[in-house]
C-alpha cells in the first residue's frame, strides 16, 4: 500500500516518476491529509442529518464506498487544485449551478 | 466637536493619503512622511472616533431628522406612520464598539503593511504604498457602511487594487495569475451585482437596515422567488470575495505572488470580505435556513479543504495561504451558525485572523529576504541565521494552529462551544481535528525551515534582518497574547456588532 502510494506520488509531483524524489516526511504528510479528509468529511456527512436522515445515510455510504475504491484522494485533489484557469473556471461555474439548484429546491 | 466627524475620515484619510502619494512618488523623502504619518492615524482615528452613524450629505432617516420642519404639510402627512420615515436616504456609515476594535486591528495591520513596504524595499514606490492605502481606505469602508451597493463598489475597487498589488510584487507569473483573479473576478464580481439589482429590485433599497425593514415587515413577499436568487447570488459573491471554495485555489495563488506587506493587507481583504459580506447576508436573510446551510456546507469544505491541501504543499507561501483560507473557514462558521455567541465568536476568530496571518507573512517574508527561494525542500537551519525572528515566526505558527494562551485558542474554544450550543457537536470535533492537522503542518513546515541541517547549495544572504519588521513581529506577538488573555477586551465589543446584525 505504501509503495503503491509512493509511485502515485511520484508520478503526481514530478515530470518523470524514475527521477522524482518523494521524501519520507512528504510521503507521511500525504498520508496524514489523507486520514484527516477522509475523517473530516465523513464527520461532517453526519450533519446532513439537519436536512434529511435518509439522506445522511446516503451520502455516507457513498463517502465510504469513494474512500474504499478512490484512495488515495489527495494526489487527485492536489492535480485538481492546480493554478490552471480551466479548472477554476469549472469549478466556479459548478458552484454557481449547485447554489442556484440549492435555493431552488431549498425554498420548496 | 462632534467626534462622529471622524467616521468618514476613517476612510477619507488612506484614500487622500493613496492619491498624494501617487502623485508626489518622485520626491522620496515626502512620500514617506506623508506615509508614515497617515499609517499612524490609521489605527488612533476609530480610538478617538465616537459611536453613531454618520450620513453623507446630512440626510438622515425622516424620522431622525424633524420630520415636521424638513417637509411640507401635505407631504408629511402622507409619510408620517409610514415605513418611508425611517428609510435612510443617503449612504450611512455605522460606527458601533465591535466596528471599532475591527477597524482598530485593521488599521494596526495596515500601518504595519506601510511601515514594512518602507523599510524592505530600497527605493519607496508611491505606486505600492497607493495601493496598499486604496486597500486600507476599500477595507475601512467596507466595514463601516449600511448600504450595499456602496459596499459593492469598494468591493471592486479592493478587487482591482488586489491584481495591482500581484502586478507590482515583480514576482514570477504573476501577470498570469493577475489576469486570472480579473477574470474569475468577472463571474463572482458580476452575480454579486445581480443579486444586489435583484434586491434594489425586489424592496426598493440599497440601504441594508431598510432592506431588512421592508422583508421583516412584509412589504416584500420573503420567499419570493426572486429574493431567493438575489440571496444565492450574494452567497456566491461572498465566496468570490473571501476565497472560499471553489475560490480558494485563486486566492492561494494571489497570496504566494504578493511581497510579505502586500500579503498582509490582502489576506485582511478576505477577512472583511468574509464578515462584513457575510453579516449582511445573515442579516438580510438569515430567515432562511438554506442560506445558513449554503453558507455552514461551504464553509466546513473550506476548512477540511484548506487544511488538507496545505499538508501537501511544497513552498511556505502556499501553505500559510491554505491555512489562511482553512481558518478563514473557521469565521464563516460562526457567522453562518447565526446566534449571537457564534457571531461574536466569529468575528473574534476575524479580528484574531487578521493579526495572525499577518505575522506569519512576515514571519516568513524574512526568510524570503535572507534565501530568495520558498521551496521547503531546499531550506534547512535558518535558526542559526536568524534565531530571534524563527523563534516569533514559530510562535506567530502556534498561534495559529491555536495554542494556548494566544488569541487563536479563545477564539477557536468559543466556536467549538458556539457549534455544541447550536446543537452541532460534529462541526465542534471537525474544528479540533483541524486544529491539530494546523499544528502538525506548521510543525512540518518549521522543522524543514529552521530545524533540519542546512542543505549545502543553499545560499543565505548576511544582509541584517530589518529591525521595523522585527519590532513589527513583536508588537502582533504581544497584541496576540494580550487578548489571548484577557479575551473579553474584544469579545464584549464585538457581541454589539454581533446582535447588530440579528436585530430586526
Amino acid at each position: 500500500m505504501y509503495d503503491k502510494l509512493v509511485e502515485i506520488l511520484k508520478s503526481t509531483f514530478g515530470a518523470d516518476p524514475e527521477k522524482t524524489l518523494v521524501t519520507g516526511a512528504q510521503t507521511s504528510s500525504i498520508i496524514s491529509a489523507e486520514i484527516v479528509l477522509m475523517a473530516s468529511l465523513l464527520i461532517a456527512a453526519l450533519t446532513i442529518r439537519l436536512v434529511s436522515p435518509a439522506l445522511m445515510i446516503i451520502a455516507v455510504i457513498g463517502l465510504m464506498l469513494l474512500f474504499m475504491y478512490g484512495t488515495p484522494l489527495m494526489p487527485k485533489l492536489y492535480k485538481e487544485h492546480t493554478d490552471d484557469l480551466n479548472n477554476m473556471m469549472f469549478y466556479a461555474v459548478l458552484t454557481l449551478a449547485i447554489i442556484a439548484i440549492v435555493f431552488y429546491w431549498g425554498a420548496l | 466637536m462632534d467626534g462622529t466627524v471622524f467616521i468618514p475620515l476613517m476612510v477619507i484619510i488612506p484614500m487622500i493619503c493613496a492619491i498624494l502619494v501617487n502623485l508626489i512618488h518622485g520626491t522620496e523623502t515626502v512620500t514617506k512622511i506623508i506615509a508614515w504619518i497617515a499609517a499612524i492615524c490609521l489605527p488612533i482615528v476609530p480610538l478617538v472616533a465616537t459611536f453613531g452613524n454618520h450620513f453623507f450629505g446630512g440626510y438622515q432617516p425622516l424620522a431622525a431628522g424633524n420630520l415636521m420642519s424638513t417637509l411640507p404639510e401635505a407631504s408629511n402627512a402622507i409619510i408620517s406612520g409610514t415605513v418611508l420615515q425611517i428609510f435612510h436616504p443617503a449612504i450611512t456609515y455605522a460606527f458601533g464598539p465591535g466596528q471599532q476594535v475591527v477597524l482598530f486591528i485593521l488599521g494596526l495591520v495596515a500601518m504595519c503593511a506601510v511601515f514594512i513596504a518602507i523599510a524592505e524595499t530600497k527605493q519607496t514606490s508611491g505606486v505600492y504604498l497607493f495601493m496598499l492605502f486604496m486597500l486600507s481606505a476599500a477595507l475601512m469602508a467596507f466595514v463601516l457602511t449600511d448600504d450595499i451597493f456602496n459596499l459593492y463598489v469598494f468591493f471592486e475597487i479592493a478587487a482591482l487594487v488586489q491584481v495591482g498589488l500581484i502586478l507590482v510584487s515583480r514576482v514570477r507569473g504573476n501577470y498570469e495569475t493577475g489576469l486570472k483573479y480579473m477574470l474569475l473576478g468577472e463571474i463572482g464580481g458580476s452575480f454579486m451585482l445581480l443579486g444586489i439589482g435583484l434586491l434594489l429590485g425586489m424592496t426598493g433599497n440599497v440601504n441594508m437596515t431598510d432592506m431588512v425593514v421592508m422583508i421583516h415587515s412584509g412589504l416584500v413577499n420573503p420567499f419570493n422567488p426572486v429574493l431567493l436568487f438575489a440571496a444565492a447570488m450574494l452567497i456566491y459573491g461572498w465566496l468570490y470575495a473571501t476565497g472560499l471554495p471553489p475560490f480558494n485555489a485563486i486566492k492561494s495563488e494571489i497570496y504566494s505572488k504578493g511581497l510579505p506587506s502586500g500579503s498582509m493587507i490582502l489576506q485582511s481583504f478576505s477577512v472583511i470580505g468574509c464578515i462584513t459580506i457575510g453579516l449582511a447576508i445573515i442579516r438580510i436573510f438569515g430567515y432562511l435556513p438554506t442560506t445558513q446551510m449554503a453558507m455552514l456546507a461551504v464553509s466546513v469544505i473550506a476548512m477540511i479543504l484548506g487544511i488538507c491541501m496545505a499538508m501537501v504543499q511544497d513552498d511556505y507561501k502556499r501553505i500559510i495561504a491554505y491555512l489562511a483560507v482553512g481558518e478563514l473557514g473557521y469565521i464563516g462558521v460562526g457567522i453562518a451558525l447565526g446566534t449571537a455567541y457564534s457571531i461574536t465568536a466569529g468575528l473574534f476568530q476575524a479580528v484574531n485572523e487578521l493579526v495572525v496571518t499577518s505575522f506569519l507573512f512576515i514571519g516568513f517574508g524574512l526568510v524570503l529576504y535572507k534565501t530568495k527561494t520558498s521551496k521547503i525542500s531546499k531550506l534547512g537551519g535558518l535558526a542559526e541565521d536568524m534565531p530571534v525572528a524563527a523563534l516569533l515566526t514559530v510562535l506567530a505558527g502556534l498561534t495559529m494552529a491555536g495554542v494556548p494562551p494566544f488569541n487563536v485558542f479563545q477564539s477557536k474554544y468559543m466556536l467549538v462551544q458556539a457549534s455544541l450550543q447550536a446543537g452541532i457537536p460534529e462541526l465542534a470535533i471537525i474544528m479540533i481535528i483541524l486544529s491539530i492537522v494546523t499544528f502538525l503542518a506548521f510543525l512540518k513546515m518549521a522543522y524543514a525551515i529552521f530545524l533540519r541541517p542546512k542543505p549545502d547549495d543553499l545560499e543565505v544572504s548576511s544582509a541584517n534582518v530589518p529591525k521595523t519588521t522585527m519590532v513589527v513581529m513583536v508588537v502582533f506577538l504581544i497584541i496576540c497574547l494580550v487578548i489571548g488573555l484577557f479575551p473579553s477586551l474584544v469579545t464584549s465589543r464585538l457581541a454589539y456588532m454581533a446582535l447588530a446584525a440579528l436585530a430586526l
